[in-house]
Order: C-alpha cells, then sequence, then structure tokens
C-alpha cells in the first residue's frame, strides 16, 4: 500500500476554463431547472437530466447518450452510457463532457480536467446565482474554497 | 500484487478484466462488475480516502480478446464535503 502523492493535489478555478460554451446548450441547463430538476423525485429527475442529453446532443450533432441508475457515477465509453447514482447536474453534465470527448470535442489534454472545466464552467454561465450558492456550501466538487471561507 | 495506478490530477488510472457483454442485461452486470474492482483497487492505493469519495469512473477498452476485455478504468476522487447539486 502507499499514500497517494501530493503533487498531484492541484486545485484549479474549473468554473472559469471555459468562457463560452453554446447559448443552446446553457438553454438546455436552465431548462432543466425550471422543471424542477432539484425538486421532483428521483425518477423524474432521471427524466428531466435525459431530456437535457437528448437536446445537447442536437446541438452538438452527435448521438443521445443512454442514463442509468448506477452505484458509482461513471461514463461507459464502448456503450455510450451514463451512470448516476442520484440526480445531480453537475455530474450529468460532467458525464456528458465524456460522451462529446469520444466525438473529438475535447479542449484540455487531461479528459478529467476536460470534464470538470467544462461541466463547472457550463454551470455557472448557466445558473449564476445557483452555481455562487453551491460553491458556497461546498456542493461543488473540485472547487477551490469560495473566496472568504477558510 | 502490484497495482500501483497511474496518477493525474485527483484522477487513479487501473485495468480490470472482465468479459465482453452480449446483452444490455450483461452490460450492466459487467459495469457492475468493473465499478466494484476499481473501487476495491482505489480503497488499496489510497488509504486516505474511502470508497466514498469516488467522483467518477471513465471506463473504455483498452484491449479485447474473443468474449474477453480489459478494460480501462480512470477513477476520480475528492474528500466530498456534501453532496454535488
Amino acid at each position: 500500500m502507499m499514500a497517494q502523492s501530493m503533487e498531484y493535489q492541484v486545485v484549479r478555478n474549473y468554473h472559469l476554463m471555459f468562457r463560452h460554451i453554446h447559448p443552446k446548450t446553457l438553454d438546455a441547463i436552465r431548462r432543466a431547472k425550471e422543471k424542477g430538476v432539484w425538486r421532483v423525485p428521483e425518477r423524474e429527475g432521471f427524466k428531466i437530466l435525459r431530456e437535457m442529453f437528448e437536446e445537447m446532443s442536437a446541438v452538438y450533432g452527435i448521438p443521445t447518450p443512454s442514463l442509468v441508475k448506477s452505484d458509482y457515477e461513471h461514463y461507459l465509453i464502448p456503450a455510450e452510457r451514463i451512470g448516476l447514482p442520484k440526480v445531480s447536474l453537475v455530474s450529468a453534465l460532467h458525464e456528458f463532457r465524456h460522451h462529446m470527448q469520444k466525438y473529438g470535442f475535447q479542449h484540455y489534454d487531461d479528459v478529467e480536467v476536460d470534464a470538470r472545466g467544462w461541466s463547472i464552467s457550463a454551470f455557472r454561465l448557466a445558473l449564476p446565482e445557483d452555481f455562487e450558492r453551491a460553491w458556497k456550501r461546498g456542493r461543488i466538487w473540485f472547487m477551490p474554497p469560495y473566496p472568504g471561507e477558510v | 500484487m502490484n497495482i500501483r495506478p497511474r496518477e493525474k490530477e485527483y484522477t487513479a488510472e487501473y485495468f480490470v478484466l472482465g468479459s465482453v457483454p452480449a446483452s444490455p442485461k450483461e452490460e450492466r452486470e459487467v459495469t457492475d462488475f468493473i465499478t466494484e474492482r476499481a473501487a476495491l483497487k482505489f480503497t488499496l492505493t489510497h488509504p486516505l480516502y474511502r470508497r466514498e469519495d469516488i467522483t467518477d469512473m471513465l471506463i473504455d477498452i483498452h484491449r479485447k480478446h474473443r468474449n474477453m476485455a480489459l478494460y480501462r478504468v480512470k477513477v476520480s476522487y475528492w474528500k466530498k464535503e456534501a453532496e454535488q447539486v
């Protein structure tokens, strides 16, 4: 056994890594919120995320990935299947970015950095107030501490 | 057993041997098997983290022979303060 090397523990301003994301993608994210993705029962929440994937896939001209409930958040590249343990908008965006990467949409070399940057930036651009609130409450993973917070 | 992973920013890469699914039902079973094996490897190589700190797994086929495949799994992790919004 070994402890992980600390040299990899980099925290980035993921929310600022993408300044321009397709306006129709941002609309799809806003629509998911309007439909109540955080309020409705889980089954309905998954349905809203599927509809969001459908809209966003059309924006980029790629097939729509499937979405299933799973113990671990994942993207299975050969089957183009996304798994989520619960309804999370940012997690859904993160996994959708992995799906986009399969079709050549990738800006940063590291696929995970690219997916974190794209999903968190998209969330900030689409829903800035929700983003600020979530960041402050530690409800966005991989983000540095909120300014003024320890 | 040497399972030292390749590390990047909060991401460790592992290889898991599994079957190639022939149906959607098998696909679910194989995926569950792969994610469980990868999670186990992660806990062995990252004693400061818990299984619950895994945020994401990116799964691809690295090599395939007949009905068996070597899957490459990128496991991302983060000390979670709360569930993601």
